[in-house]
């Protein structure tokens, strides 16, 4: 297990190598000069000349591309064009953010989600499974930003309950409530939809009939023999999606101005602040990279039957 | 049945809990701005929004009538009586995050709203009259051949540590704008100063033409006599930075400003106070709170929601609908902007027939685009300046619409109903309200005949290709760094500045680069009005852009507050240390 859990990790470095790679590439074909965006419509050339010195951006595309390659491997990422300010700080103050938001969504996606998946699945084909189905698919289907919006007009503007949007002051969670939710709604939507149909395959197995057969109350059956097992795919979803959300959510960060990665890295593509793009794509890269980790971990937990590092079970 | 039942009185009891959590919360979060007492009449957003959620509070207080909800009662009503309006925060929105607060990076609004209100300079720009007015220099003496500007200082002003400013600050200050290792994007600004090149180079490291010889006096020497100088110290990069500033690698911004650095707390906040030692006296509004919300249709709900007294924009489409409903709070104020659609000078077809791009220029309802599209708040162009500007002529009639004169022009060009012209494009930057211009632009040239292909880029792209001279018609605007028409005829028109500079158009006319040149070395400033005249004439009948109309600022502003001021060079120039809160009555 050690021995998987190492090899895995060292896979982190070429995979992070490869991202900044294509980046720094990516950056290069999309056209727009970082230093003459700084100048704003009037790019006087001496002026010009000086910034692009100042901030290496003179020098042959190689030889860029090499310097932050050997920046990178000493573990700076390098200082933003725009900012002026180092790129780590930058991740730094904004992850608590994202983080904070990932996992409130992510709490309410699960609760929520699972216990719509489950109530579905034990009442099939009724009216209530239908009901689960059409709200998860609506939940999947609506735009991020509407919902938000329109969650502030009803909340905020409306009722008077919740502020508008912003950050607010560190522990307030009234501001993380509305961001929060309407995050969640595309995610309730997929693991009420996974939930279900795996619960639906679980419960026609032998075990289940055999668990039922020797008195188990229905409570016992679906909680302790049915969901541990069912859950095993939705673990997938929920980590994927987590992981995304720890990546930042642009929609709903901007709509709720929620000061978080995916803003900062969507703000960094439009003036090419090519050290913060890299930086935010790398750092979602390696969470990506961690939270499947901790996926496939959990499915040993979960299921003792599989084992991760490919030995047969003795 | 019963399970049901048990469920939703546990459920209601939940509820209940959440509410008196979120009750609670909103206490402790209520009790630094207050309640106000009493609210003038005529501040309907925030009566309704505080009587609102008064009137939710009682209900809640009647609900819970247990002793610590009567306590917490007596806590707020205890609040609304001591409060006052000296605590109250001025909440001013921007769409993002300043990039910098540092005054020679500045050259966006968001940074410039913040650096204007911390920093001064050694003049100033009167916001509504555009005059050169004093600021930290009490007078100043300009020796005939325009070559020797002497400042005389103001006595006894502070920067925001206590330490007075002297001639030697200026003198750092513009020797740190021009270090070439700084890389300031608007050492442009001090350019004109005699050694400012040799400095950017890198062959010197003190400033030739800047003297300093005594504390109160500093002598500028320029390279050779440039008239809009006096203007370009009013700019953000010829500010007084205090040396304290520097901490290692940080910037910490000390100026001499009504308003001293509080904190800065990225994507979120940046929070300002009112400098008590202020030379021009106390200010009213105490502290600023730039919240930044990037979406505008959020910070609009805000303002009405009473979270916000500042909005520097107001949604496309909707400024007649939030004006018929907010008639107090809605600002809108011509400045000095113009938009237009620019031609490509450099190649065929537009190139060397005027006659062709004149047709262009009277095939648009400039009219209607005010009328439809900005829904009333723009002026429909007839030359280069906007008005506002000492030196716009107004008798210049401009082009007009007339598609009759459009279709007779176009065939005497050589392309009778648009026949043999080739396909051309219409590029422009992503937005909405650039976007319904130019397809009317589009839908309007079609009427004689003209096929234009449109093409959005963002930003970054669209300023490389059309610097490049990609588009054969292009859609830009500009506002005026600085009062003085060299700024919209010199760098948008002269043919020295082709290119990145910002003639992206290529025009280039020896007669227009003469006139041009010579009012910048000029110091009658009467002269100099009569020049950018003949030269704003010159390129308008030259058909060098099509000129389509000067947008207006719109902003909402708290109708609490008094003391406005519509500063013509943009809302982020608006002088709050000048506003004061009407409430403050008793």
């Amino acid at each position: 297990m050690t021995g998987y859990i190492v090899r895995r990790l060292g896979m982190i470095v070429p995979i992070l190598l490869g991202v900044a790679t294509i980046i720094f590439l990516l950056m290069f074909i999309v056209p727009g000069d970082p230093a003459r965006l700084l100048m704003g419509q009037h790019g006087d050339e001496k002026v010009l000349e000086n910034i692009r010195r100042e901030m290496g951006l003179d020098k042959p595309v190689y030889v860029q591309y090499l310097r932050y390659i050997a920046k990178l491997s000493r573990g700076d990422l390098g200082v933003s064009y725009r900012q002026k300010r180092p790129v780590a700080s930058i991740i730094r103050e904004r992850f608590p953010a994202t983080a904070k938001l990932a996992v409130a969504s992510t709490v309410i996606a699960v609760i929520v989600g699972v216990a719509a998946g489950i109530i579905a699945a034990l009442y099939r084909n009724r009216v209530v499974d239908w009901m689960v189905m059409i709200l998860s698919l609506t939940g999947i289907s609506i735009p991020v930003f509407w919902l938000g919006m329109m969650l502030i007009l009803v909340f905020a503007s409306g009722l008077g309950w919740l502020p508008v949007g912003g950050y607010g002051r560190s522990g307030d969670i009234r501001h993380l409530i509305l961001p929060a939710f309407s995050l969640a709604a595309i995610s309730i939507g997929y693991i009420a939809r996974m939930m279900r149909s795996s619960m639906l395959e679980v419960i026609n197995k032998d075990y289940i009939r055999t668990a039922r057969a020797k008195g188990l109350s229905e409570k016992a059956v679906i909680l302790h023999h049915a969901l541990r097992n069912a859950f095993i795919p939705v673990i997938t979803v929920i980590g994927i999606n987590f992981a995304s959300l720890l990546g930042g959510a642009v929609a709903t960060e901007t709509v709720f101005a929620w000061p978080g990665l995916g803003r900062a890295a969507v703000d960094a593509i439009r003036v090419r602040d090519l050290p913060v793009v890299e930086g935010c794509v790398m750092f979602l890269s390696f969470i990506f990279v961690l939270v499947n980790l901790l996926v496939d971990l959990s499915y040993a937990w979960l299921d003792p039957r599989i084992r991760l590092d490919g030995r047969k079970e003795a | 049945m019963d399970y049901r039942k048990i469920a939703g009185e546990k459920f209601g009891l939940f509820f209940n809990q959440i509410r008196i959590i979120l009750y609670k919360i909103e206490l402790q979060y209520d009790a630094p701005h207050g309640v106000p007492g009493t609210a003038p009449e005529n501040l309907d957003l925030y009566t309704r929004y505080y009587t609102q959620r008064l009137f939710m509070k009682k209900c809640f207080m009647a609900w819970h009538s247990s002793l610590v909800m009567t306590g917490l009662a007596f806590f707020i009503a205890g609040c609304g009586s001591v409060h006052d309006d000296s605590a109250r925060i001025f909440r001013y929105r921007l769409a993002t995050d300043p990039p910098t607060l540092d005054p020679i990076h500045t050259t966006d609004t968001a940074s410039a709203a913040i650096v204007f209100r911390m920093f001064e300079g050694l003049v100033e720009q009167d916001p509504a009259t555009l005059d050169v007015v004093p600021s930290l220099a009490e007078s100043w003496d300009i020796s005939p051949d325009g070559l020797i500007y002497t400042f005389h200082l103001k006595k006894g002003v502070t920067f925001h540590n206590g330490r007075e400013v002297t001639s030697e600050d200026f003198r750092y200050s513009f020797e740190r704008c021009l270090t070439p290792e700084n890389a300031s994007e608007r050492s442009w600004v001090l350019a004109p100063i005699r050694g400012a090149a040799d400095m950017l180079e890198g062959i010197t490291r003190t400033l030739e033409g800047i003297k300093t010889p005594d504390p109160s006096t500093v002598i500028i020497t320029l390279e050779k006599p440039f008239a809009p100088f006096i203007s370009y110290l009013a700019m953000e990069a010829a500010r007084a930075v205090a040396r304290e500033s520097i901490e290692g690698d940080r910037f910490v911004p000390i100026g001499t400003g009504p308003y001293r650095f509080l904190s800065w707390t990225h994507d979120i906040m940046v929070s300002l106070e009112a400098y008590e030692a202020y030379y021009q006296g106390e200010v009213s509004v105490k502290r600023i709170d730039y919240e930044i919300i990037p979406d505008v249709g959020v910070a609009f709900q805000k303002f009405v929601t009473g979270e916000l007294d500042f909005v520097d924009e107001i949604p496309p489409g909707q400024l007649k609908l939030i004006r018929e409903r907010y008639p107090d709070a809605v600002k809108v104020w011509p400045f000095l902007r113009n938009e237009y659609i620019g031609f490509n000078h450099t190649r065929p077809p537009f190139k060397d027939n005027l006659k062709l791009r004149q047709a262009f220029s009277w095939a648009v309802d400039r009219r209607r685009i005010v009328e439809d599209i900005y829904e009333g708040a723009a002026t429909p162009a007839t030359c280069i300046l906007p008005p506002g500007m000492k030196e716009r002529d107004d008798t210049i009639e401009g082009y007009g619409f007339d598609l009759g004169k459009a279709r007779r022009l176009l065939a005497e060009a050589g392309y009778p109903d648009g026949k043999g012209l080739p396909e051309l494009s219409l590029w422009y930057n992503n937005n909405e309200l650039h976007q319904q211009n130019v397809q009317y632009i589009q839908s309007t040239f079609r009427e004689i005949g003209v096929n234009v292909r449109l093409r959005s880029l963002d930003w970054p792209a669209y300023l490389k290709a059309c610097e490049a001279h990609e588009p054969d018609l292009y859609r830009l605007g500009w506002v005026a760094d600085i009062p003085d028409a060299d700024n919209f005829l010199y760098i948008l028109l002269h043919s020295s500045q082709i290119g990145a500079p910002g003639n992206y158009s290529g025009y280039s006319n020896p007669e227009f680069d003469r006139l041009v040149n010579e009012a910048r070395v000029s110091t009658d400033s009467e002269y100099r009005k009569k020049l950018y005249r003949e030269a704003d004439r010159l390129a308008t009948e030259d058909a060098c852009w099509i000129q389509i109309m000067y947008a207006w600022e719109r902003i909402l502003i708290n109708p609490a507050y008094e003391g406005l001021v519509l500063p013509k060079q943009g809302d982020f120039r608006i002088p709050i240390e000048k506003l004061r809160y009407r409430g403050t009555g008793s």
